[in-house]
């Protein structure tokens, strides 16, 4: 089991002010991340860009020593047996680097194999299955600067498995792929958590992605956590966030303008009103589910030409929850 | 484990080397070894009219000065070549975005480098022979070869190579510069080592830098074994600063690319 507590980590950057100037800037990325991963589970973690998730991925690769807080991996430590920890985690980020454009795929895998001194007969024997799985097998002797980018992508897969890892975390590893070739990998993630026993971390920004594959969603801003729990119920609290209609009508009547106006006042919501050829539109967007009510409000004096419940979206629930957590830090 | 990293390491190098070696970048290395010797040879035949000053005979214990350049620039390809490769490994991971994939695996900082060291070294001594052939027209002589000093010379040679190599390595990946730091070091190294013409004409002050750079004594040694047959017990003393330099070196360069290469991956984004 994989077991964080209290993460942090800030990075200095120098900043220009002038030709010879420069002032330093601290960031501070992560802010104290609790985090647990059984060995069997996808865990995944969600944020908006900039919020800590490939820093939070880079600290649990070793990349990165986290400047406060601790790591147990198994009972190791993430700092001191950091040694030992690089031969059971592995990761695999989005994108077509982390492998050599110049060697071909069977050359990369043999390099990196080597590097983690696998038994040469062994290696040979993987490597070949890591070909198949990704299914690289006829243009594995060619070099890596001719493939396409998903093939690229696919290789950096098998690169991040040489190790056979325990644990493995994926930044956005289907950034940039075509559909068919996202779903297979989606798949094939499924797989090696449930038959073959690995925990894995994900982190993406698509909740569809979150809701298909995790057992156990933490959802961070700005480096710190504002809410974790499983898929269905960060669902149904992005649901419950960000309810977005558009609804057009043939009038708008005065009356019913003012009795409108009330109603989103009293339950909190927004909206914005626009003059369409043959009618009137209206967006509303409320943290409540008022569907019934605005239909049946509206249907009373006016004819609702159209009514349309918007798919939620993560990135306001985000906004929304990380709004909410700034309003009682501020007022507790 | 070590051994491995360094094996495959090396392994890796010729792979990409001979695959898509640049043979402009070779053959413009040689042709630079060509010129700097064949501009030493009008600077001797125009302006000194085929005699070299006492002094110079003084200086330098010969009076050949064409084996004398052809010597230096030989050392200088190897400088150029171990140095320059050596000293760009890590930051040419960090430019081509592998650097996250390595540091992520068990590697040896030190068994890396030296794979790379111990590529180049072979590499460059194929490209040594070829500046051999490309350079008998000005005529090197070799009357009186003492081997086991100019051979003990290399390989001491190397070593302090391999440790100012890292040095600059880790220099590189701090300043996330390459043109600048590796032009800096080998104009400086050109100028004040000896390569073409003896470090006594220096001021002072300089020659007091030049003491400080292993190449100076190796190249020394160099052209004292091979032209005059100097043996290794008659330059003990320059065989000494030569080794001690080298450790020091040596020393510091470890020292200081495990420092940087911890904090390498977060740098890499500034
Ligand atoms: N090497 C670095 N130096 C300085 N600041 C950095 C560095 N890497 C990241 N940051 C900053 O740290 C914060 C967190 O970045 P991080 O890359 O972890 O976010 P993320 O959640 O992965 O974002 P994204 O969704 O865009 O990938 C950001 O404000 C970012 O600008
Ligand atoms: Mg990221």
């Amino acid at each position: 089991m994989l077991i964080a507590k209290g993460l942090k980590k800030n990075y200095t950057s120098k900043v220009k002010t002038g030709f010879l100037k420069s002032t330093t800037k601290k960031v501070e990325a992560v802010r104290g991340l609790d985090l647990t991963i059984e060995p069997g589970s996808i865990v995944g973690l969600l944020g908006l860009n900039g919020a800590g998730k490939t820093t939070t991925i880079k600290m649990l690769s070793t990349l990165l020593e986290p400047d406060e807080g601790s790591c147990a991996i198994d009972g190791l430590d993430l700092v001191k047996d950091a040694f030992q920890i690089k031969h059971m985690v592995n990761m695999i980020a989005g994108g077509e680097r982390m492998v050599y454009w110049r060697l071909t795929a069977r050359e990369n895998l043999e390099y990196f194999g080597r590097l983690y001194s696998i038994p040469k007969e062994e290696l040979k024997s993987r490597i070949e299955s890591l070909i198949r799985f990704v299914g690289l097998q006829e243009r594995s002797e060619e070099a890596v600067e001719k493939y396409s980018k998903g093939m690229k992508q696919r290789l950096q897969i098998a690169r991040g498995l040489i190790n056979d890892p325990k644990y493995l975390f994926m930044d956005e590893p289907t950034l940039g792929l075509d559909a068919p070739i996202a779903r297979d990998l989606r798949r094939f993630t499924k797989s090696l958590a449930k038959e073959q026993g690995k925990g894995i971390l994900l982190t993406s920004h698509y909740i569809s992605e979150i809701e298909e594959l995790c057992d156990y969603v933490y959802i961070i801003d700005r480096g710190l956590k504002i809410m974790e729990g499983t898929p269905k119920e960060i669902a149904s609290i992005v649901a419950n966030c960000t309810n977005k209609y558009k609804i057009k009508l043939n009038v708008l009547p005065d009356k019913l303008r003012g009795q409108f106006e009330t109603f989103m006042s009293t339950v909190q919501s927004e909206f914005q009103l626009e003059e369409v050829d043959g009618g009137i539109e209206i967006d509303v967007s409320s943290h409540k589910d008022i569907q019934s009510e605005l239909i049946s409000m509206l249907s009373q004096q006016s004819k609702i030409i159209s009514f349309t419940a918007m798919e939620p979206k993560l990135e306001d629930a985000i906004i929304t929850l990380s709004e909410v957590k700034n309003y009682e830090q501020v007022h507790a | 484990m070590f051994i491995d990293n360094i094996l495959s390491t090396a392994r890796r190098n010729l792979t990409i080397q001979t695959r898509a070696y640049p043979v402009h970048f070779f053959v413009g290395e040689l042709m630079s070894c060509f010129f700097t010797v064949l501009s030493s040879f009008f600077i001797y035949s125009i302006v000194f009219k085929g005699k070299v000053s006492d002094s110079f005979i003084r200086f330098s214990g010969t009076s050949d000065y064409m084996s004398y350049a052809i010597l230096g620039s030989f050392m200088y390809l190897f400088v150029v070549r171990t140095f320059l490769n050596v000293s760009r490994s890590f930051i040419t991971e960090m430019r081509e975005g592998t650097l996250d994939s390595l540091l992520i695996s068990p590697v040896s900082y030190m068994g890396y480098l030296s794979g790379n060291m111990l590529e180049q070294t072979l590499v460059t001594t194929g490209e040594l022979l070829a500046a051999i052939i490309i350079t008998s027209p000005f005529g090197l002589k070799m009357p009186d070869i003492n081997a086991a000093a100019a051979l003990l010379c290399i390989g001491i040679t190397l070593v302090s190579l391999f440790g100012m190599a890292i040095i600059l390595c880790g220099i590189m990946i701090y300043l996330k510069d390459t043109y600048l730091s590796q032009n800096t070091v080998f104009s400086v190294m050109y100028l004040i080592c000896g390569i073409t013409f003896p470090v006594q004409y220096l001021p002072n002050w300089v020659q007091n830098i030049s003491n400080l750079i292993p190449v100076t004594y190796s190249l020394r040694i160099f052209r004292s074994s091979i032209l005059a047959g100097s043996s290794i017990a008659s330059q003990a003393g320059d065989f000494l600063m030569l080794a001690v330099l080298s450790i020091i070196y040596f020393a510091a360069g470890v020292l200081l690319i495990n420092r940087i290469m911890k904090k390498a991956p977060e740098r890499q984004f500034i």
